[in-house]
């Protein structure tokens, strides 16, 4: 059964996934510049490829609800299967970007030897994959959280509870206010250094992200 | 269950409660601070690097020793406002002619012991304007409650009165006075003589209370002896020797031991925040660095790998005596000594990590690093740069040719050059004077090619003859003579420059001119500068030249040669071969000035013939070789006392009349009281 939903996942995904990840490794393995933490380009390549990824794996439509649903699952265990499957996809892209940086392939493919950095040094490029995996993952957890966001509505809407209602929009709010007022409040003194301070926030978010999209199928399954 | 709800629900509400908090009550926050709050206001006292680590007294209360950094509050409380300008031991005038009853005739050629500062009020900044001073002294002086003394062991400093910088941070309505005083220390000079004679005496072998005596005052005299030794080779053992014993250096010293001395080194430099090239600190960090270069970069790499602050400033001075001083705050002044060390050895271990984080960071410092690896690669790096950078609208220029002067790669040097005359059409003229001047120095770029290319610039034609004269290759005379010839004024000023910083390969237009000047009898108007370049120049012609001049003598000219040589440093080596010279004037005039002469050549011959002398008949010469002989034994007295302690730097300065306070002005104490 668990194995029927992961490739009943990977079906709805592989397309999206796999063109966000080659997106990604082009940027990866031709930028001419040393790879390092503060890229904002890489940031949002990062963040789409997540995005990407979370949003495939938690939309379900009219055809695929049905067999969603017909599984005999609880809602949370459900949630925990696509939430362990997007982060194993993931995973599979942050292992191919550190073989491809540590095997010396970008040395292999950009041979400009008159370029000052030419030949990278890996060990300092893979300092990149910080990025890659907070981004990617606040990337994903972003995306899982709009999809389910339209489900809270409906379910929401259907139960008539407008206090409910209400506290949920606050929440949904400051996520998204969120990341925006701290780019704000930081922005301007951003550096590298605080690059980190950055990217810590991001990952706070994140799981701020997966625990209020666990907080609701948790309360969907009770309700039912 | 109920207990597990309240927990579920604080988990998810606390966080964005927090959020939510901080969104609304941050700008509240911000309008309190703003209106209703005191300001803090901080008052920092820095000195400007030349000296560090000095005493700063105001109005009798010691505040410690610069950097310090003190609120205002704390120093209002600490210390107590006087109401009139104080009693001034030691005042120093520059260009006044008046002495008494007036003192301060024009302020900003005038240094005071006690000098005025006011700590001006938060809200009333055009308050400013006060404090230009518009002739009236009386009521200047008299606005000022806060008055600074300076001192650095013990010695008296002296400075003059400057309105301080102002600044203020963020929203917090912080001010923040800064005050860079340019402090001089009256006896330094002296001390330094007194100590170069001992030395002397001593056939240039420093004994252990001499180096121990110099090491106690190192912050004064060490970089003055460092620029003395680069013209006099004789004082560099005594210069090492200082080192050495300053932070225990030996030969052939293992690995732990060299990096005792860096880590010495780094602490030094976090105490000061500063780190100044020449000093103890950067003498001894050339020693021990080429056998620690591994632990260099290691330490070096901390500082990118921690979490320190980026902002940095850096202060570059220089000037005749070529002095680099470069300050950080806090823990990050560390790395300065490690700066040094690789700008001075470029250890290749480091030399990717150095690239791939100014990829990272785009700092302008990690380029002066790179740039002075003289890898094509290292010169691509700052070009690539620096051509996307100068066309940015908002790029500052001037502090990217501050840079390009410390930049010592070959292969960068003609792109420096084509680019600051490009990209500086305003200024161009004295940018490219300041970058050929650093260019002087540069032992990869061929002299002959720098004054080719001095020849050609568009530089005016007195600054090209400047640069010229500093040069020592044969080919510089040929470029200057084509420059004077259609510049006939600026043979005058070549001379004048010559006979402040000699040049051998300018002796045949010495020569010329002098040839020139007896033919047309010209010899009265530039006589003295041209005898001065003369006998600086020292080669064995020029010798010749002053030589049949002094035996001719026309127009008196002896006292003229006679006045120059007594214009030389002490113990100069140029004199030793005039010794034989001055021994043969005849005349009574002459003799009394050749005694002083006699006296700076400090050899035994010398003195022989001032005792031969101070047996003369001639009452005048008998008093000057006295006079001389006195002198000598009481330098000799003082010099012993001032090794040994005995006597202060202070008290080899001759007694100075303090100024007082009449209500009105400042007067000498005695006639006015």
């Amino acid at each position: 059964m668990m194995c029927k939903l992961m490739l009943f996942e990977l079906r709805k995904t592989y397309w999206l996934y796999t063109a966000s990840l080659l997106v990604l490794f082009g940027y990866i393995l031709f930028r001419s510049q040393p790879h390092g933490v503060h890229d904002m380009a890489l940031w949002v390549i990062s963040i789409l490829h997540g995005y990407v990824i979370g949003a495939r794996i938690f939309h379900d439509n009219s055809r695929t609800q049905a067999f969603v649903f017909t599984l005999p699952l609880t809602k949370t265990r459900l949630f925990s299967y696509r939430l362990m499957f997007g982060i194993i996809l993931l995973t599979i892209s942050t292992s191919i970007i550190l073989v491809l940086l540590a095997s010396g392939m970008r040395n292999v493919l950009q041979q400009d030897l008159s370029s000052p950095y030419f030949p990278y040094v890996m060990w300092y490029e893979l300092r990149v994959l910080i990025p890659v995996i907070f981004y990617s993952f606040f990337g994903f957890a972003f995306g899982m959280y709009t999809m389910i966001d339209a489900q809270l509505f409906m379910y929401l809407k259907n139960f008539k509870n407008y206090p409910n209602i209400f506290k949920f929009l606050i929440i949904i709010y400051s996520c998204l206010i969120c990341p925006l007022f701290f780019m704000i409040l930081w922005g301007r003194a951003t550096t590298v250094r605080n690059d980190m301070f950055l990217i810590s926030i991001v990952f706070s978010l994140s799981i701020y992200c997966i625990c209020v999209c666990l907080y609701f199928y948790q309360q969907l399954e009770i309700d039912s | 269950m109920k207990h597990n709800i309240i927990v579920r629900k604080s988990f998810f509400w606390l966080p964005f409660a927090v959020l939510i908090i901080t969104i609304f009550f941050y700008p509240v926050y911000q309008f309190y601070i703003n209106h209703f709050s005191e300001p803090e206001s901080i008052i920092k006292i820095i000195d400007n690097g030349y000296v560090s680590g000095i005493d700063v007294y105001c109005n009798g209360v010691y505040l410690g020793q610069t950097p310090i950094e003190i609120t205002k509050k704390e120093f209002e409380n600490k210390v107590p406002k006087w109401d009139a300008p104080p009693r001034q031991p030691r005042l120093k005038l520059f260009r006044s002619l008046v002495e008494t009853p007036i003192a301060i005739p024009d302020y900003p050629g005038l240094l005071m012991s006690y000098s005025p500062r006011n700590l001006m009020p938060d809200d009333q900044r055009d308050d400013i304007m006060h404090f230009l001073y518009d002739g009236n002294h009386e009521q200047f002086l008299n606005n000022f409650s806060y008055w600074f003394n300076f001192k650095k062991y013990r010695c008296a400093g002296v400075t003059g009165i400057r309105i301080e910088s102002m600044s203020s941070f963020g929203f917090e309505k912080r001010m923040t006075y800064e005050y860079y005083p340019q402090v001089e220390f009256l006896s330094q000079q002296e001390h330094l003589e007194t100590l170069l004679f001992a030395l002397r005496h001593s056939e240039y072998k420093p004994d252990k209370a001499w180096v121990e005596h110099v090491r106690r005052y190192s912050g004064l005299l060490f970089k003055e002896l460092v620029w003395q030794s680069n013209k006099d080779e004789r004082l560099k053992d005594a210069a090492d020797a200082i080192v050495r014993a300053e932070f225990n250096i030996q030969e052939g010293m293992n690995q732990a031991e060299c990096i005792r001395v860096v880590d010495d080194i780094m602490a030094r430099s976090e105490k000061s925040g500063s780190f100044l090239i020449p000093s103890l600190e950067s003498y001894a960090m050339e020693m021990v660095a080429p056998q620690v270069l591994e632990y260099i970069c290691e330490q070096y790499k901390e500082f990118f790998r921690s979490k320190q602050p980026s902002s940095r400033r850096g202060v570059y001075m220089t000037d005749d005596k070529l002095l680099n001083f470069y300050r950080l705050e806090g823990k990050l002044a560390r790395k300065l000594p490690l700066e040094y060390a690789i700008l001075k050895y470029h250890p290749p271990q480091i030399y990717n990590y150095l690239v791939y984080n100014f990829s990272q960071l785009e700092e302008q410092n990690l380029l002066r690093l790179i740039g002075n690896y003289q890898h094509n690669k290292s010169a691509s790096l700052v070009k690539q740069y620096f051509e996307k950078k100068l066309n940015e609208e908002r790029f500052n220029r001037n502090f990217s040719f501050n840079l390009f002067r410390q930049l010592y790669n070959p292969k960068l040097t003609d792109w420096m050059r084509n680019t600051i005359e490009m990209h500086s059409p305003n200024s161009r003229v004295s940018e490219l004077k300041v970058f050929f001047e650093s260019r002087i120095n540069d032992p990869n770029y061929s002299k002959t090619d720098l004054t080719n290319d001095i020849g050609r610039s568009n530089m005016n034609e007195n600054d090209k003859i400047q640069l010229l004269s500093k040069i020592k290759v044969p080919k510089s005379y040929s470029n200057a003579r084509h420059i004077l010839m259609n510049n006939p004024t600026g043979e005058e000023y070549l001379i004048n420059l010559l006979s402040k910083n000699p040049n051998p390969h300018f002796e045949p237009f010495l020569l010329e001119t002098l040839d020139k000047q007896y033919r047309t009898l010209e010899i009265k108007r530039i006589s003295s500068s041209l005898f001065g370049a003369l006998i600086k120049c020292d080669t064995a012609k020029t010798r010749e030249a002053i030589l049949d001049k002094w035996n001719e003598n026309i127009l008196g000219i002896n006292k003229t040669i006679i006045h120059e040589l007594s214009q030389l440093e002490w113990g100069d080596l140029i004199l030793t071969h005039w010794t034989q010279m001055l021994t043969t004037t005849q005349e009574s005039k002459s003799r009394v000035m050749a005694v002083e002469a006699l006296a700076r050549t400090d050899t035994p011959q010398s003195w022989k013939v001032i005792y031969e002398w101070s047996g003369d008949e001639d009452k005048a010469i008998r008093e000057a070789a006295l006079n001389e002989i006195n002198d000598y034994k009481e330098r000799k007295n003082q010099a012993q006392a001032l090794i040994k302690g005995e006597i202060q730097p202070d008290d080899l300065l001759p007694p100075a009349v303090p100024y007082v306070w009449n209500e009105k002005d400042y007067v000498k104490e005695s006639t006015g009281g």
